[in-house]
């Protein structure tokens, strides 16, 4: 092997956002990941000539590994007998390794031995080809395992509103998509809001001892509008919160999500309430603010100030978004708006036109009236930012990480591959895995679409645990 | 969130009846649902009006009865501490000597309703459900 050649074609050889945790029988047991060949062609597996896998410095054995090309999974010793199969340079090949008790949580250092003949490129008498250098190094990461996942039966809206789930069978739902805990939307689920009955306490446990798993977040809502004259002002908001509080403990949850109309000033107030409680009280980070905007860092002095444990946010991951919101696009595209007139709107969002601006253009270039919801979506609770600066808002999602207590994993379609169209999710989960978050990302499908949350949500939680390797 | 989307659990699916008291007709009535994925404070009900066969049925007839009681629609803004469950149907009472026919009649609700929790960019989301259903009457 004294020539060899490397093309790469991109950054990663082996692709570091594929590496997770390989399960046997339900317990971890070894690792997987994805790898591309560096090279401007396909070369068929039979010209492999080492393959080796080595973790933390440690060799896997040759028979505990397995790399499997176009959907067969094969051991290493056929592959010098593979000369049919192509490993195409644009396709990935997934290495699989098995080791007894699988990986720790953090960081490791993974390094791939790949070398293979080029099977045109003769070097001398015999058969003594060129080598194609596919040797990589990369340090990988596990989430924690007590990183939790979970569903907001938010998610289940429809369902619930039109009468075709009841209250367990959303919770019933729940335990099937695979979670271990629930958000429930007070507002929404009890039906003597905003106390809660011994009877509905008794549902709740009575689901426990079916499907294992209980309210672990009071979604609770700060309803300043209530009254018909005037505002609430913070004197009754901060006692409407503390009823939440009183609420959310008799339902057994440790975290409550509370919302910007409870003013930081009210806020800080509650502080020795939820001690008394025991009930963390997260003020949510929802689109359009992000955890920099001024209206945040004003929750966020408090929660330095006082030091209180009690205070923090729930981060909603709306605030995330790099892309216009699917099933708003698709409905105006039904409605019989054009899509260049859609992207135009998006262009112009993305350039900082007032709203205003934006719908004069719009109306100028003959857009369908149609597309005002969309276009109200872009300025409002669904807006984006551009793509660019999504490492900018991670970095932000970092900064504020120590006072979370919880994740609201927005989504509003998945489609089949488990892609959220606007929201980057294996992006924010790969940047989640490597901080020490070990609370709940709790699933929040947003029904834009009103087709039901229950097979997305499914998907949701498939995807969440493929990509943390869980 | 789709709030219109909820329009459409706004007239419950049960047939409108005559009431009667002992053997005289004195009126007749049907149900409705709060139209969100929540529930809401009858003080957050704004406007609420009938229609029944395109005539507006008047406010001083009518009764809206829940939670094991009858309010008058004006009373609904006052009713901040009477909580509507999404899932909870409350039932419309409209007196009228005799009842309505018995057979197909078109019922139009219309319901203009804050939501309470909004307001981020300065103002309250108000949201009008207009909802015009056949409906058959027994």
């Amino acid at each position: 092997m004294a020539f060899s050649m490397r093309i790469p074609l991109s950054d990663e050889i082996i692709k570091k956002n594929s590496f997770c945790s390989m399960y046997i029988n339900g317990k971890k047991n070894g690792f997987e990941f994805d790898v591309q060949i560096p090279y401007y062609r396909g070369l068929f597996l039979s010209g492999v000539e080492v393959l080796e896998v080595y973790i933390d410095g440690q060799q896997i054995p040759q028979e505990a590994l397995t790399i499997e090309v176009n959907g067969k999974e094969l051991p290493i010793f056929k592959l010098k007998y593979a000369a049919t199969e192509l490993w195409r340079q644009n396709e990935t090949a997934r290495i699989r390794a098995i080791k007894r008790g699988g990986l720790e949580a953090g960081t490791h250092e993974l390094e791939l031995k790949l070398f293979m003949r080029i099977p045109y490129m003769q070097m001398g008498d015999g058969h003594d080809y060129m080598q194609m250098d596919g040797c990589d190094r990369a340090l990988v990461s596990l989430a924690k395992e007590d990183l939790k996942l979970g569903v907001s039966l938010f998610c289940y809206s429809k369902e619930y509103g039109t009468g075709e789930y009841d209250f367990e069978e959303c919770v019933r739902q729940t335990a099937l998509a695979g979670a271990q805990g629930y958000e429930i939307v007070g507002s929404q689920m009890l039906p003597d809001y905003p106390n809660v009955s011994d009877d509905f306490l008794d549902l709740i446990r009575r689901c426990r001892e079916k499907y294992g798993i209980g309210p672990e977040c009071y979604g609770a809502n700060n309803d300043k509008g209530l009254l018909f004259d005037r505002n609430l002002t913070d004197d009754e908001l901060l006692a409407s919160a503390i009823l939440d509080l009183k609420t959310a403990n008799r339902l057994g949850c440790k975290i409550m999500r509370a919302q910007y109309m409870l003013t930081p000033a009210a806020f800080e107030r509650l502080a020795p309430y939820a001690e008394l409680f025991d009930v963390k009280v997260g003020i949510e980070i929802h689109n359009p603010d992000t955890p920099s905007s001024p209206h945040i860092r004003q929750y966020l002095d408090v929660i330095q100030w006082t030091g209180s444990e009690y205070l923090g946010f729930v981060q909603d991951w709306s605030y995330l978004s790099v892309a216009p919101n699917k099933p708003k696009w698709d409905r105006a595209l039904a409605q019989g708006v054009k899509e260049e007139h859609l992207e135009m709107a998006a262009n112009l969002r993305k350039e900082d036109f007032s709203y205003e601006a934006a719908w004069d253009a719009l109306k100028k270039a003959g857009a369908n009236p149609a597309i005002e919801e969309c276009l109200q979506g872009m300025y409002g609770y669904v807006q984006f930012r551009s793509r660019e600066l999504l490492p900018q808002l991670l970095d932000e999602m970092k900064t504020v990480l120590p006072y979370t207590f919880e994740m609201h994993a927005k989504f509003h379609y998945l489609d089949e591959n488990g892609i959220e169209p606007s929201i980057p999710y294996p992006e924010i989960l790969h940047c989640l895995k490597e901080t020490d978050f070990d609370g709940y990302i709790m699933s929040e499908y947003e029904d834009e679409a009103h087709v039901g949350g229950t097979q997305f949500t499914k998907r949701q939680l498939e995807m969440e645990r493929h990509v943390l390797g869980i | 969130m789709d709030f219109q989307a909820y329009n459409k659990i706004l007239i419950c699916k049960d047939d409108i009846e005559n009431v009667k008291v002992g053997d005289v007709v004195v009126g007749y009535q049907f149900k409705i649902k709060y139209p969100s994925y929540r529930g809401a404070f009858l003080s957050c009900i704004e406007e609420l009006k009938f229609h029944m066969d395109g005539e507006e049925i008047p406010k001083g007839q009518i009764s809206f009865h829940l939670n094991g009681k009858d309010f008058l629609i004006d009373e609904l803004a006052e009713c901040f501490k009477e909580y509507w469950f999404v899932r909870e149907k409350a039932t419309i009472r409209v007196i009228r000597p005799g009842g309505i026919s018995a057979g197909e009649h078109e019922l139009n609700v219309y319901m203009k309703h804050r939501v309470p929790y909004t307001g981020y960019f300065g103002q309250y989301l108000v949201l009008e459900s207009n909802v015009t259903e056949k409906k058959k009457a027994v």
